[in-house]
């Protein structure tokens, strides 16, 4: 089930930011749907993306936000993730769900993929 | 019998190992578990421990094959919290001890690493001869280390690429599955990502970059300063009622590598360590009768360590109020095969009496622990 964050349909930016918690090597990439990548983590942030303008209330209502992980571990150990949201009716951390994360049989190898719909 | 309960003991050992590795296993992760509980009831070959940050959890066991037909029957439990809770602050950076904007290193970074054991051991009273049974706890930490300036550079260099691969995996990632999956079908979209991250797992390149990760991770620090503590409680002839304080001890070991072989591996050292430990014993018999003593153990380590051998030599100083003695062996560690090692050392124990230090064990080196089998 996707998360949604309320926009209304104003002139006011959406912020996003990600919080990303692992002792592995970590990238993420943020896709605005029918956009395209918006941003993207550096090889030395571990994941993180700091608070960042997705775009006007009024131009992203409905559209789709995809946020992907991609996280290689050099030992098991659980990983903390977290979006920040703000610019809407209210700032929402939403945090990921077990539907978000898949590794593989070793649990080194991990995505998580989460969906984000304006309402 | 003794060889068949010797291999029995290994393999049950052998099968815990949940987290099996697919690259070779250096000496320093196959050390025996060296938690303070088992090293203030002097079961380690060694009193200076070559110190190591904790795993997650370790399971080991000491005894003398000549006993209980070589079934162990000494226990040590030793856990590191660190493994099991998420950290929202971590990132590899952190994890690896390095700041890569100010480029400075975070000296204090494995002090969130400590580990707690526990260990229980069986002895005979030399008063009464009834069973003793000694249980110990412990912790300890690694207060700082640093890193060799190479070893920095090489994990930069590692670091980018494994995020350069993991950027190309998502790219390969998208082009064979639909990001819109991920919203209309779920089930579907997490099915087909767990297939490919399976398939991607054994790409060559990660395989290599991964290796590399893990040996720049298990070389030795540059320098290193850990602190122990440990509380010893001795239970008579199986009564909880029938107790006495057995030991206290607290101890620093700092610790400095040089590496000698910078430009192939890193698998070449010369160790130094130095301790320092105060022990409040109360295992020393006076007119039958158990007397508490203060120790002030003063001591250092030379250890050269290539490959799959480490070749070393202690030396304690005791200083006490009744009399000063000291400690000094010899100590050679081998590994015979990938989770398979052997420990021997001689020498002159504390004190004059009884005092031959005369040890020959086998090390199985797990991945969340190892067990040790002393043969007499």
């Amino acid at each position: 089930m996707n998360d949604s964050y309320q926009i209304g349909e104003g002139t006011n930016f959406i912020q996003l930011e990600v919080k990303v918690g692992t002792v592995g090597q970590a990238s993420t990439k943020v896709d605005l749907e029918s956009v395209g990548v918006i941003a993207k983590s550096t090889t030395t942030s571990g994941g993180c993306i700091p608070a960042t303008i997705v775009g006007l209330a009024s131009d992203i209502l409905g559209k789709r936000l995809m946020i992907r992980t991609q996280i290689v571990l050099p030992k098991i150990h659980p990983v903390s993730i977290h979006y920040q949201l703000s610019g809407g009716s209210v700032d929402a951390k939403i945090k990921s769900t077990e539907e978000d994360v898949v590794s593989d049989d070793s649990g080194l190898n991990v995505t998580i993929t989460k969906v984000i719909q304006f309402v | 019998m003794k060889t068949k309960a010797l291999i029995t003991t290994g393999l049950l050992l052998l099968s815990f190992d949940s987290f099996s590795q697919e690259q070779e296993l250096n000496l320093k992760e196959l050390e025996i578990p060296t938690s303070p509980a088992f090293i203030l009831l002097d079961k380690a070959p060694t009193t200076i421990e070559s110190p190591n940050t904790g795993k997650a959890f370790i399971v080991s066991a000491i005894n003398a094959v000549s006993e209980a037909d070589g079934i162990p029957k000494n226990y040590a439990v030793e856990l590191t919290p660190f493994w099991f809770f998420k950290n929202p602050n971590m990132t590899a950076y952190k994890y690896f001890g390095y700041n890569p904007e100010t480029k400075k290193q975070t000296i204090w970074k494995d002090i969130s690493k400590a580990s707690f054991s526990v260990a229980f051991v069986s002895e005979q009273d030399s008063i009464n001869n009834v069973n003793l049974s000694n249980v110990a706890v412990g912790g300890r930490t690694r207060i700082l280390s640093t890193w060799n300036k190479k070893d920095i550079a090489d994990y930069n260099l590692v670091n980018d690429s494994l995020i350069s691969f993991l950027e190309s995996r998502d790219e390969r990632m998208s082009q064979e599955i639909p990001d819109s999956l991920a919203w209309s079908n779920r089930e579907e979209y997490n099915k087909r990502v767990a297939e490919f991250l399976e398939r991607d797992a054994y790409d060559p390149i990660l395989l290599k970059l991964k290796d590399d990760l893990n040996h720049i991770l298990n070389r030795r620090p540059l320098f290193a300063i850990d602190a122990a503590i440990a509380y010893n409680h001795v239970f008579l002839d199986n009564s909880f009622d029938n107790n006495r304080f057995g030991r206290f001890g607290a101890w620093l070991t700092t610790s400095y590598s040089q590496v000698l072989d910078k430009n192939n591996g890193n698998q070449m050292y010369l160790n130094f360590y130095a301790l320092g430990r105060y022990l409040r014993d109360g295992t020393t018999v006076e007119n039958e009768q158990y007397i508490r003593q203060n120790y002030f153990d003063l001591g250092g380590k030379i250890e050269y360590e290539y490959k799959k051998i480490a070749v070393a030599y202690e030396y304690i100083y005791r200083l006490n109020k009744v009399e000063n003695t000291f400690r000094s062996a010899g100590i050679l560690k081998y590994k015979l095969m990938d989770q398979l090692a052997i420990t021997c050392s001689f020498g002159k124990n504390f004190g004059a009496e009884n005092n031959l230090v005369a040890f020959l064990g086998l090390n199985w080196g797990l991945n969340f622990g190892s067990e040790q089998v002393k043969l007499k």
